[in-house]
């Protein structure tokens, strides 16, 4: 009997401290403002990142954390269109548009202390290289780097690259604190692939000059960013900012609701329609880069009848691109080919109204000999871009290419499978979706035919040589008018014959608690959170 | 019997009506596609998200297809995954236990250590890895669910044969000089089926739920087959939208609720020790 008394108050003790304990955990840090005054920023979304070191990370979200952690030579504000200066002063093309030299701003400092040199980039530069990590191809242009003094840094081109500015606003060129680095294992050697072994030390540490250092990182639960009081620009509202990772949009959009994060950033367009009349809350809709395209396999061993450029055109003028609008959500658009609205050249998306023409498409079908349609597999990932279910939409088109007698079987795979065949250029028919690799129209030119997404179609350059070739002059231009002039050349070309018919560029969808202000959108940085304040 | 069985038990009398009725359905719905009142597979964009009224029962799905319809038509589905599931996992155990039980010995051993492997994974995440790896259809679920539920009637198949491959008329059969074969089929599988019969009627309701969890985990057949559990894991994206996953969900539940009373009262029917309160 005194022995199950004594059990019993064990028991009631034990549950008695996990109750406390739970009610302890849940007052904690959810707070938008702590206790002690602390400015404190709640960000919650569905992040992508996988690492924070600089010389590796490429994922979506990486730059929204890097940004405002490394300085690089050249940023973005506001817009895509052009990039400005970030720690470089000045710089210099030389006449053969191979060597730009950069002046650096004097008196910029780590959050070490230590001084900011032109020894640091041409460090930060040469490790991303050698790191080969995946957005180390940004660097591949680049032949040499040269320091000539503490505050000049020179970088010597392979060959002509129109694109170089944008690309330097990436992580990849972000500005490492060379000395903590080396001290923390790091190395810029031929051999850092292998040599380098500070990865780990940079996901819950930084080495930057930016407004913000890493305070802490727990994968799949938040990153603190802490402010750098050595920063040498304009020292930014929060004193702290957390991102919360919480992948589902409903928690996302009850906590907004409530007041315990600040912005809720991955909501969809229904999300948003719930919460337009709530009070406190600020709904904010962008254009986002990210596009969703058909990709129509070029070679008829692998596409069959899709392989016919007749039946590719059939395809895009049967769909029904205001369906698609509608189901992609308020402010989606159709930009007529692979070149997103928002970049330099882009001609004005279709009309969706008058984008489809069904008796032109059963023509097209007719003329390829297939009047009586035939039957094949639209290929799909089960993911959600943009809030979008992907698969949703593969019954959208599955139901419109019925109209020209195309019977498709959707056949849904996990991303990890899918993308296999994907990169390898083996599916017929599917569903995909295109984030640019950096933000200037040359990204796109990987859809061009012979380049590595056309080849993904089996698009060689001799199936539509004129249109490579101009690919490759685009690549190369710098003088801006005749860039236009040939982007604008090659959506043309490729609104006529093209193995990807572009369905949707999305919009972004999210909302914010209504006494915070800078959070505009920039598909770059998501949102630059230095900029973010306090109405 | 089966009246007589009715009058004296409710839930019995619920369970037939209910499968009756989606059984009625799924032929229906066969013979007469135009029966429901929109195409299953009709989509209509401007009609997206519409709740459920006169002219939707159960509302529209986020491309405008009519609920109702597909909810009615998605009971073909999963009545034929439950039935193949069920007859094949039964036939394939019966004769395996069968086998196991009458060599017995060191063949008994092997056989049922080997079935004991399968039924050592957690059944739902064994199917999901089948199913997942063979790729989403409807033929590579159904086949994951019947490489899951064997081992179940295989054990039992093997305990009863045991149990009557002692008695006096299996004596009398191999007195007589019959064959194995024989003695088998003719002797042993009459007598030991009853327990078999009723596991398989109290497990059709299990499969169904098994399959549609499944689809609803994107296993199943790809879209835009009606199935329940897709529909209602449509639901969970469009979570706003009650009636989208709401009528789905009931319809697995009644169809697998009516299963298991059939099967529970086929059981006390069948069960002599149960037997006094029919």
């Amino acid at each position: 009997m005194r022995k199950n008394y004594k059990i019993l108050l064990a028991l009631l003790t034990v549950v008695l401290l996990f109750a406390a304990g739970c009610g302890g955990s849940k007052d904690a840090g959810t707070k938008p403002e702590a206790a002690d005054g602390t400015k404190q920023l709640i960000m919650a979304l569905d992040p992508d990142y996988e690492t924070f070191d600089p010389g590796l990370a490429y994922e979506a979200y990486a730059l929204l954390v890097l940004h405002p952690v490394y300085d690089t030579l050249m940023q973005f504000e506001d817009n895509l269109d052009a990039p400005i200066y970030g720690i470089a002063e000045s710089h210099e093309l030389s006449k053969d548009g191979l060597s730009y030299a950069f002046k650096l701003r004097k008196g910029i400092k780590f959050a070490s202390g230590n001084a900011l040199t032109s020894q640091d980039v041409k460090w930060s530069v040469e490790r991303s290289m050698n790191l080969k990590g995946n957005g180390s191809f940004l660097a591949d242009g680049i032949k040499s780097i040269e320091t000539p003094d503490s505050d000049t840094v020179v970088f010597n081109l392979k060959g002509q690259d129109a694109s170089f500015l944008t690309k330097l606003t990436y992580n990849a060129f972000g500005v490492i604190d060379s000395k903590v680095a080396m001290e923390n294992g790091a190395t810029n050697a031929v051999d850092a692939n292998t040599a380098d072994k500070a990865k780990l030390w940079f996901d819950t540490h930084s080495a930057g000059s930016g407004p913000y250092m890493i305070e802490s990182y727990t994968p799949k639960v938040e990153v603190v960013l802490a402010r750098n009081k050595n920063y040498w620009g304009k020292a930014p509202y929060y004193d702290k900012v957390v991102l919360k990772a919480i992948s589902d949009p409903g928690t996302q959009l009850m906590m907004l609701e409530k007041g315990d994060i600040d912005i809720a950033f991955n909501l969809g367009p229904e999300h948003v329609k719930q919460i337009q009349d709530k009070p406190g809350i600020e709904i904010k809709k962008a254009q986002s880069m990210t596009l969703t395209f058909l990709l129509m396999n070029r070679d008829p061993k692998i596409g069959g009848p899709i392989a016919n450029p007749n039946v590719q055109k059939a395809i895009r003028l049967v769909l029904d691109y205001q369906g698609m609008q509608t189901i992609a959500g308020e402010g989606s658009i159709t930009p007529v080919a692979p070149f997103q609205v928002g970049f330099l050249g882009t001609l004005p998306p279709r009309d969706p109204k008058t984008a489809q023409n069904i008796e032109k498409a059963k023509e097209l079908m007719k003329k390829a000999g297939y009047e009586k349609g035939f039957k094949t597999t639209l290929e799909v990932a089960t993911l959600a871009v943009e809030g979008m279910d992907l698969p949703t939409l593969a019954q959208k088109v599955q139901n419109d290419l019925l109209q020209i007698g195309i019977e498709t079987e959707i056949k849904t795979s996990d991303i990890m499978v899918a993308l296999d065949p994907y990169r390898k250029g083996t599916q017929a028919l599917s569903l995909w979706y295109w984030g640019p690799d950096y933000p200037d129209p040359n990204t796109q030119l990987a859809f061009l035919p012979g380049n590595p997404v056309g080849l993904r179609a089996n698009w060689t350059a001799d199936m539509n040589p004129e249109l490579a070739e101009l690919g490759k002059k685009a690549a190369v231009e710098v003088d801006k008018a005749t860039r236009v002039k040939n982007l604008e050349e090659i959506q043309k070309m490729m609104d006529e014959d093209s193995a990807f018919d572009v369905l949707l560029q999305h919009a972004r969808h999210y909302a914010t608690r209504d006494n915070i202000q800078g959070t505009d959108y920039i598909d770059l940085y998501k949102i630059d959170l230095k900029d973010v304040s306090a109405k | 019997m089966l009246l007589r069985i009715m009058k004296n038990n409710l839930l019995f009398s619920i369970g037939i009506i209910v499968c009756a009725l989606w059984i009625l359905i799924a032929i229906v719905t066969v013979l007469v596609p135009s029966i429901t009142p929109y195409s299953y597979l009709a989509q209509d964009l401007a009609n997206r998200f519409q709740a459920p009224s006169s002219a939707h029962w159960f509302g529209t799905d986020s491309i405008g297809r009519d609920v109702f319809s597909r909810a009615l038509v998605g009971s073909r589905i999963s009545l034929i995954a439950g039935l193949i599931t069920i007859a094949l996992a039964s036939l394939m155990g019966m004769i395996y236990g069968g086998i196991a039980g009458y060599i017995g010995g060191l063949t008994d051993e092997i056989m049922m250590r080997v079935s004991e492997m399968v039924m050592a994974f957690p059944g739902i995440i064994l199917a999901m890895t089948i199913a997942a790896a063979l790729g989403p259809s409807l033929h590579n679920t159904l086949l994951a669910m019947v490489i899951i539920w064997w081992p179940n009637y295989a054990r039992v198949m093997r305990s009863m044969v045991i149990a009557n491959k002692e008695n006096e008329y299996v004596e009398a059969a191999k007195s007589l000089g019959a064959s194995h074969f024989r003695i088998f089929f003719n002797e042993i599988m009459p007598n030991s089926l009853g327990p078999v019969l009723v596991l398989a009627t109290l497990d059709f309701g299990n499969a169904i739920l098994l399959f549609s969890g499944l689809s609803f985990l994107g296993l199943g057949s790809p879209p835009p087959t009606p199935e329940w559990g897709a529909m209602v894991a449509d639901g969970v994206l469009n979570f706003n939208y009650w009636w989208i996953g709401t009528f789905p969900g009931l319809a697995i539940l009644t169809m697998s609720v009516g299963t298991n009373f059939i099967g529970d009262s086929l059981r006390d029917f069948l069960d002599p020790r149960l037997r006094k309160e029919i």
